[in-house]
């Protein structure tokens, strides 16, 4: 071994060496360090220097956290991979968390990984990581109103501020929910620029339809989650760190709309309302039902509006009313809702129906309006020589099948036709009747494999006639068998004539007339069915003789005749024998 | 005589697959009696009465319906929402089930998930109801193929397989469907409560699920359920809840 070979071949061994001696470095990182229950943290463990590393046995370091495994990073920088592990933590409780120290073990290392602490607070209540005012990334509320009256609803905006530092684009608004107040969800605008303070800054938006829902003075503290990018020492790679922002509280002021000159028909409308009705038909039968629609439109509390209220119960027999349309958007802070009414006069004389008043509370203005609709000419022509039909309520045509609670729900069911009990199984259960679910398929395959051979028939004359012999012979045999019975000699040797015949002329696809002793001979081999050919002979003699002899037929006994019948058997068999 | 001896045994058959059950003459009267305690404004006694057709094994979707009504009518919104969930699992297509519901939802500020036209689709009809649509289609397909040989293949008959085909293979997405979407059972919970972070008594709570709310059990663990609201999970005791599909 010349010495070139011999330094090629250390090389690898070498190399081997020098990898399997090089330390490996481990990181372990929970990120972010405090969370509250409903959040979750990400630990990643990531291990330099080594070649498919094992994932490391956290089971016993995380045992008081529910464990998901968000997969694993291979990256390579300079030659080196790295092998990150990532998990998402969350706690099952409250408390301060040490997470380690635990040992690593790769090959022959050990390598003893620090302990990490993650701090978990409850619920909306603060972890301490939060910043504010920091001049590079900060954020600020925006509110339309801060003195409102109760069931009024205001845009509360959050807007973020940020320059100089990269945001990943997860953000988050959270611990805004205030008693008193009804938060809808956050929706997030484009980015845009705005100068502040002689800086340009990124800003994004995030708003809100609040509705105040009791009166009091509530202070809302939302604090802004955000994830920015943080580049990594001596490298390219760039971490995500999630940093919660506090933000200045704002405080609202709400009371309830004022007593005074408050009207009667106010029902807790509060905001810019249009309010419309119609009524149908103005002219009637005693006893016709009356449909009034009201329509409220604007904007304001719509989703908790209510259409005026009919109340004189001495004039008119009063149904509930009933939403039939509610068009609002989203924020349910604008639109129409569509409401209709049924009232039935209770007697003719009435000449109108009182006028409609909406009021409703003007928070911008400060004062209560009213919209009044009516009063409703009616013309109601009386029932003569009859009694006034009594009307149900008018949503349905059956009366007594509905009825309506304050809006929606439906009357009660009729008595149902059919029955089930938990005794009877499902059908499809027994094994019975899972055992005739095989009978629609045999019974379609065997008509399939049925209309298969009598399509091959059809093309294939001389084989339909091979399978119909069999069956000429057996009409004649059992004929020639009835002769027997009834002594008829002349019958008996013409029926098994015919069966030899029609069987032989099917078997053989010729003609009936054609079957004779020469033609036989040529079409059976004599030397394997030489003595069938015989027996053939002999029969068919002796049924000619009998039938054709000028002598007549020859007297023979019943049993006689049976013994022809089974040599006539015995023979159709032998030929059933014959391969043609 | 065999043609009478056919129709006696096909009477028996579908009588055996399909017929009531012997207790309905039991339980016509109680549900008469209900409707009138109802209507007479006493909820309890009506309610009772209900209960009482459900104790005995014998049922029918409008049971459940009256029931969930008479539940509103007492304010106890979460068996309501219950009766009215399990009168839906037995006729899906009833539209005043559905605004019912809504409308008890409503009352009680419960959590409405929010369903997936497909989810919708495929819940249009019961499990049952699927498979006998499979089944019949199966039938039908295959008496129309026996037909079709027999009979020297007539073009006619193709359109007939084709179709029955065709449903057969929609039923049969219906009934996959189905059971994929209801892998996990639904529940109602049926007093305001909260779901906890672990199923144990001093665990910190997750969220809070108002009685009516309609969940999906993922797991069962002792006398514990844990419940999927949304996207949140959560554990709750197996006593605040019911399934609707066992009752």
């Amino acid at each position: 071994m010349n010495d070139s070979l011999k330094f090629s071949m250390l090389i690898p061994l070498l190399i081997a060496t020098i990898c399997t001696a090089a330390d490996i470095k481990v990181d372990f990182e929970i990120e972010p360090s405090a969370i509250r229950q409903n959040e979750s943290a990400t630990a990643t463990f990531t291990v330099h220097g080594a070649i498919n590393p094992p994932r490391p046995a956290l089971d016993e370091v995380l045992k008081d956290f529910d464990v998901q495994s968000l997969g694993t990073k291979r990256v390579s920088y300079n030659g080196y991979p790295t092998y990150s592990y990532s998990y998402r933590l969350r706690a099952r409780k409250k408390g301060e968390f040490t997470i380690g120290p635990f040992l690593y073990r790769y090959k022959n290392q050990e390598i003893e990984v620090p302990f990490k602490k993650l701090k978990v607070v409850g619920i909306g209540e603060k972890t301490g990581l939060e910043i504010t005012n920091s001049e590079l990334l900060f954020a600020t509320i925006e509110t339309s109103k801060t003195n409102l009256v109760t069931q009024e609803y205001f845009d509360f905006d959050v807007v973020l501020y940020w320059r100089q530092v990269s945001l990943s684009g997860d953000v988050s608004i959270i611990d805004y929910q205030t008693p008193g107040l009804q938060f809808g969800q956050f929706r997030g605008t484009r980015t845009t620029e705005q100068q502040v303070n002689g800086n340009t800054y990124f800003v994004s938006r995030f708003r809100n339809k609040v509705k105040a829902l009791a009166k009091g003075t509530y202070t809302i503290a939302p604090t802004v989650s955000v994830s920015i990018l943080v580049s990594r020492r001596n490298s390219i790679f760039r971490d995500t760190k999630t940093l919660k922002i506090a933000v200045e509280p704002t405080l609202i002021d709400i009371v309830a709309p004022p007593e005074s000159n408050r009207p009667n028909s106010f029902r807790g409308a509060v905001g810019k309302y249009q309010f419309n009705a119609q009524v149908s038909p103005l002219e009637m039968n005693e006893g016709t039902p009356i449909t009034i629609r009201m329509q409220l439109s604007g904007s304001g509390n719509l989703d908790s509006a209510l259409p005026p209220e009919i109340t004189d119960e001495g004039t008119f027999k009063i149904y509930d009313s009933r939403l039939t349309e509610d068009r609002l958007n989203e924020s349910k802070t604008e639109g129409r809702r569509l409401f209709e009414q049924v009232i039935e006069p209770r007697t003719p004389d009435i000449k109108e129906i009182p006028a409609l008043e909406f009021s409703y509370y003007d928070p911008e203005n400060a004062q209560y309006r009213t919209i009044r609709r009516g009063p409703f000419p009616i013309i109601i022509t009386p029932m003569t020589n009859q009694v006034a039909r009594e009307i149900g309520p008018m949503i349905v045509n059956n009366p007594a099948q509905k009825e309506i609670f304050g809006e929606y729900i439906e009357y009660l069911k009729p008595l149902p036709d059919h029955w089930k009990n938990e005794a009877q199984s499902f059908w499809l259960k027994s094994p019975l009747s899972v055992g005739v679910q095989v009978l629609p398929a045999v019974f379609a395959i065997f008509c399939f494999m049925h209309g298969r051979r009598k399509e091959s028939l059809v093309g294939d004359i001389e084989k339909a006639r091979r399978l119909e012999a069999p069956k000429v012979a057996r009409a004649a045999v059992r004929r020639a068998q009835a002769a027997q019975k009834e002594g008829d000699i002349s019958i008996f040797y013409e029926a098994a004539s015919e069966a030899l015949n029609g069987y032989l002329a099917n078997k053989l696809n010729i003609g009936a007339g054609e079957v004779s002793m020469p033609l036989m001979r040529t079409r059976i081999d004599p030397e394997k069915h030489g003595n069938l050919l015989n027996q053939l002979e002999a029969f068919t003699i002796e049924c000619e003789t009998q039938r054709f002899s000028p002598e007549g037929l020859a007297a023979s006994s019943p049993v006689e005749l049976q013994e022809k019948l089974d040599q006539l058997t015995t023979i159709l068999k032998a030929c059933e024998r014959i391969k043609t | 005589m065999s043609l009478r001896i056919s129709l006696l045994a096909i009477f028996l058959s579908v009588n055996l697959l399909f017929g009531e059950a012997p207790s309905v003459q039991q339980v016509q009267p109680l549900f008469i009696k209900g409707k009138e305690a109802y209507d007479q404004d006493q909820f309890t006694q009506a309610a009772d009465h209900y209960e009482a057709i459900i104790a005995t094994g014998t049922y029918a979707p409008e049971v459940f319906y009256n029931l969930g009504n008479t539940y509103f009518r007492l304010g106890k919104f979460g068996l309501a929402i219950l009766n009215y969930k399990r009168s839906q699992y037995l006729a899906p297509l009833d539209s005043s089930t559905e605004a019912n519901i809504r409308f008890a939802q409503k009352q009680a500020g419960a959590i409405i998930p929010n369903r997936s036209v497909f989810e919708k689709s495929f819940s249009l009809l019961t499990r049952k109801q699927w498979l006998t649509s499979v089944i019949m289609m199966y039938w039908i397909g295959c008496a129309c193929l026996a037909a079709y040989f027999l009979l020297g293949r007539p073009p006619w008959l193709r359109k007939l397989i084709l179709s029955s085909g065709f449903i057969f293979t929609l039923s049969g997405f219906g009934l996959a469907g189905n059971a994929f979407f209801n892998a996990k059972p639904e529940a109602v919970i049926l007093e305001n409560g909260d779901a906890l972070f672990a199923p144990l008594e001093d665990s910190e709570k997750h969220f809070t699920l108002p009685a009516g709310s309609i969940v999906r059990v993922t797991e069962e663990s002792g006398g514990w359920m844990q419940v999927q609201s949304g996207k949140e999970k959560g554990w709750i005791p197996q006593k605040s809840c019911e399934k609707v599909s066992e009752w």
